[in-house]
């Protein structure tokens, strides 16, 4: 067997195994509860579990496929490579609350135009909100467990493998699309957009997969740049505990809070979450794509 | 470091084996009396899934030390090439990899309870990464003890210190000005620690405080390791 044909097996292999225990648990959770989880009052409970049971399954995907097609473990990326790569676990913090700042921009300038800077965030409070954000920041080490299921399988197996059969570019994009298509049975149950709009699911589950593409380049630049896939985690667990809606919530004064949460879904995402999230990908994709300068 | 790594890992294996063992059992229990439980809001158990482990860890630490505190072998682990510098950080990276094991097996205890029971108000993670914190803080102000004086007598000045801070908190509370605390009822210490600006803060810091203290300490227990090695018989 050829060694391109080779991955394409392992690449399928591993998908597999990512997608099989979502497409099983979800309708099982679906079934447990009566109705669709997240659309339920017991969204949360549902969230949870996803957010820790669902995340972990591609990496045990990742460690499955290695050991059924005796891969081995080579080429992992589970070694931290701190020395010379600082710079870009900053950038993986960084980018988050970067994206945190135009998504609460973007908010201000198409939902509450006519509003004061302190009627939208009001000063009152300042240092228990302080301790508050920090408190969420620092306790994210929650979700790294889950983020790390999710990067050590996508980041950490697909992608090089990916990246082994098709050009970069082609490699993000289809690489996002399968992330985004692996989300598809919790888009169907309500996560992210409800389940009240137009061209549900598809239209849900297309977002997810633009949504996918723009942060697989980022987060796909991560990895290669630092060959390990820890920055890439620390980015996925600030992103998935510290959004937009957490920020605003804390910051954001009543008022402001009715406005965010009279919005729907889809609309909130197009306008607020997706734009950072592209020029983001963007970013990541130009810096991918740059080739690296000679020396003299 | 992953051959010391191996090394830690096999003297360490029964309290290991027991923490997780002990920590699934309650778990279970836990999961069976809240099912037939008609209180639903208590969570104790599952806060006791959260806590116990951190506890257990950090009355076996000794282990971890026991087989390494003889004369020959510090020399013999100097020559490596890993130096007595990887003998003590190995320490730290097993005790950082331990916890984290402990809290990835609360956080799948956790969700398992919260998704039978369906309610995340019975979920007591933040409870677990507090531990987290706390018992990482705990054991980095054991270990350079343990380097100086042996997991014996480190264990020895350890309780200890911990009996002298005792006692004086004692003496205080006999003689010191304790009128504030008498003049405090329940429900206000209660409100001091759920919205005290001040609580906010030490716990927003704690992870914090706990990464930079179990760094100080790993570089006080290099010192001391090598103070400690030529006391060891």
């Amino acid at each position: 067997m050829s060694n391109k044909s080779l991955t394409v097996r392992r690449i399928i292999i591993f998908c597999a195994l990512a997608f099989l225990p979502i497409i099983i648990i979800t309708p099982l959770m679906n079934l447990y509860y009566g109705e669709l989880i997240f659309v339920s009052e017991k969204a949360a409970a549902g969230s949870y579990v996803f957010g820790v049971v669902g995340m972990l399954t591609p990496a045990l995907a990742n460690l499955l496929t290695r050991l059924i097609t005796k891969e081995g473990m080579g080429n992992n990326y589970l070694a931290l490579k701190l020395k010379g790569h600082g710079g870009w676990y900053a950038a993986s913090f960084l980018a988050v609350l970067g994206e945190v700042a135009v998504a609460l921009a973007l908010f201000c300038i198409f939902y509450l135009n006519g509003m004061s800077f302190s009627e939208i965030f009001p000063s009152e409070g300042i240092s228990d909100k302080a301790a508050i954000v920090l408190f969420q920041i620092e306790y994210s080490v929650i979700v790294f467990f889950p983020a790390f299921g999710e990067e050590w399988g996508w980041r950490g197996y697909l992608m090089p493998k990916l990246c082994e059969v098709m050009g970069k570019p082609a490699a993000v994009v289809v690489g996002g699309v399968i992330w985004g298509l692996w989300h598809a049975p919790l888009t169907i149950s309500g996560h992210d957009f409800g389940v009240d709009y137009t061209g549900y699911p598809f239209v849900g589950i297309l977002l997810m997969c633009v949504l996918c593409v723009a942060e697989n380049a980022f987060l796909t630049l991560l990895t290669e740049k630092t060959g390990s896939i820890y920055p890439a985690c620390f980015f996925h667990m600030i992103n998935n505990n510290c959004s937009m809606l957490f920020f605003l919530s804390i910051f954001g004064s009543e008022q402001c809070v009715a406005v965010s949460d009279g919005l729907p879904a889809v609309q909130a995402f197009l306008t607020i979450l997706l734009p950072p999230t592209i020029i983001l990908g963007a970013i990541g994709l130009i810096l991918m794509l740059k080739k690296p300068r000679r020396e003299a | 470091m992953r051959g010391l790594m191996y090394k830690q890992l096999m003297t360490f294996r029964v309290p290991a084996e027991i923490i997780i063992a002990v920590q699934l059992l309650m778990a279970v229990t836990g999961l069976s009396v809240y099912q037939n439980n008609t209180a639903r809001g208590d969570r104790s158990l599952m806060a006791a899934v959260m806590i116990v482990p951190f506890i257990l860890f950090s009355m076996t630490n000794g282990e971890l030390f026991r087989y390494d505190e003889r004369e020959k072998w510090c020399c013999f682990a100097a020559s490596t090439p890993q130096t007595l510098k990887g003998q003590v950080r190995v320490k730290y990276y097993f005790t950082l990899a331990a916890h984290s094991v402990i809290l990835f097996v609360g956080m799948l205890c956790d969700c398992v309870f919260v998704g039978v029971t369906g309610n995340t108000a019975v979920s007591c993670i933040s409870t677990g990464v507090l531990f987290y914190c706390i018992s990482l803080i705990l054991n980095a102000l054991e270990y350079p003890f343990y380097f100086r004086f042996g997991s014996d007598h480190g264990g020895q000045v350890k309780a200890a210190s911990v009996w002298t801070i005792i006692l004086l908190i004692m003496i205080y509370l006999l003689f010191g000005d304790i009128s504030l605390l008498l003049n405090m009822e329940l429900p206000d210490l209660n409100s001091l620690i759920n919205n005290s600006s001040l609580m906010m803060w030490t716990m927003a810091l704690l992870p914090a405080a706990a990464a930079v203290i179990f760094f100080l300490s790993y570089l006080i227990s290099l010192k001391m390791y090598r103070k400690g090695m030529e006391s060891y018989e």
